[in-house]
């Protein structure tokens, strides 16, 4: 059967209903607290972070669902927990740059931060960026490649 | 095993790997000045860093902590390119559950216990915790 080969090149082991479920949840409840938390104190940098746990949150529960398809996966699904999963570090990553320009700020230290302030931040989001970029490219990439793959089988 | 003529390994898989290293080239430039940034502010401290040493060094050891935890799972993520489709990484969805969910769910979570809403520029930090 085609679909066969097709839906084993996804998985090479029965993915968890479980586990996805599980961190579909907290992902979700950590992401609502981080919005509360955000708006309570108007840490707007905290955007990217929050964005960041529901990708993973969405990855997650597409990975579910492909969990409760098996043996019988469909692409969507597959595509979008392996991409947002790939990718959602990175916004979490671009919180933790601003973190880092406020604390220079804060302390008044500046001149001890061999990249200024106003450029720190710029330099480190741009690359984090770009690295984003690239990762869903390439993850995209890989998924047409697994799909036409899949059919010539 | 690694790249070199190994079929398995896509050209998205190389684009992978290399979104991948730069991630980690980066978070390593960054740890770097975060480091250089807290010995010299340690050792010549600034007169508002002095009214709230304790509360900077928090956050920053708490940025240490959560780039580290990045940094694992951009590393295991990587050997796990490198080992290509049917990879050992690849083929054990424990490592997907413990070198990135639980990793990036502990990065995200310890943000809300050390929440940086305490550190406000301009007015160096408030005093009042997240509860």
């Amino acid at each position: 059967m085609a679909n066969d080969s097709a839906s084993h090149k996804y998985y090479l082991y029965d993915p968890s209903q479980a586990a996805a479920a599980i961190f579909t949840i907290l992902f979700l409840l950590d992401s609502l607290f981080h919005i509360f938390q955000l708006i309570r104190t108007r840490t707007w940098y905290f955007v990217a972070l929050i964005i960041g746990a529901l990708l993973e949150c969405i990855g997650y529960a597409a990975r579910f669902q492909n969990a409760r398809q098996n043996p019988d996966y469909t692409l969507g699904p597959f595509i979008v927990q392996t991409i947002l999963i790939l990718v959602a570090p990175s916004l979490i990553a671009a919180t933790i740059y601003m973190i880092l320009g406020r604390i220079i700020l804060a302390t008044d230290g500046e001149r001890y931060s061999f990249i200024k302030k106003k450029w720190l931040t710029k330099i480190f989001v741009v690359s984090d960026v770009i690295s984003f970029l690239i990762l869903a490219t390439g993850a995209f990439a890989h998924m047409l490649a697994l799909e036409s793959l899949a059919e010539r089988n | 095993m690694l790249t070199g003529d190994h079929p398995n390994i896509t050209l998205g898989e190389r684009l992978i790997l290399v979104g991948l290293f730069a991630q980690i080239a980066a978070f390593g430039i960054f740890i770097l000045v975060a480091v250089l940034f807290h010995k010299r502010l340690h050792s010549h401290p600034t007169s508002t860093s002095m009214t709230m040493e304790r509360l900077w060094k928090k956050h920053m050891y708490t940025l240490y902590f959560v780039s580290s935890l990045i940094m694992i799972r951009s590393v295991v993520r990587v050997v796990e390119y490198l080992q290509g489709s049917g990879g050992y990484i690849m083929s054990h969805e424990e490592f997907l559950y413990i070198f990135d969910a639980t990793l990036m769910l502990i990065a995200v979570v310890t943000f809300n216990v050390v929440h940086p809403s305490e550190i406000i520029p301009g007015k160096g930090m408030s005093n009042v915790e997240m509860s």
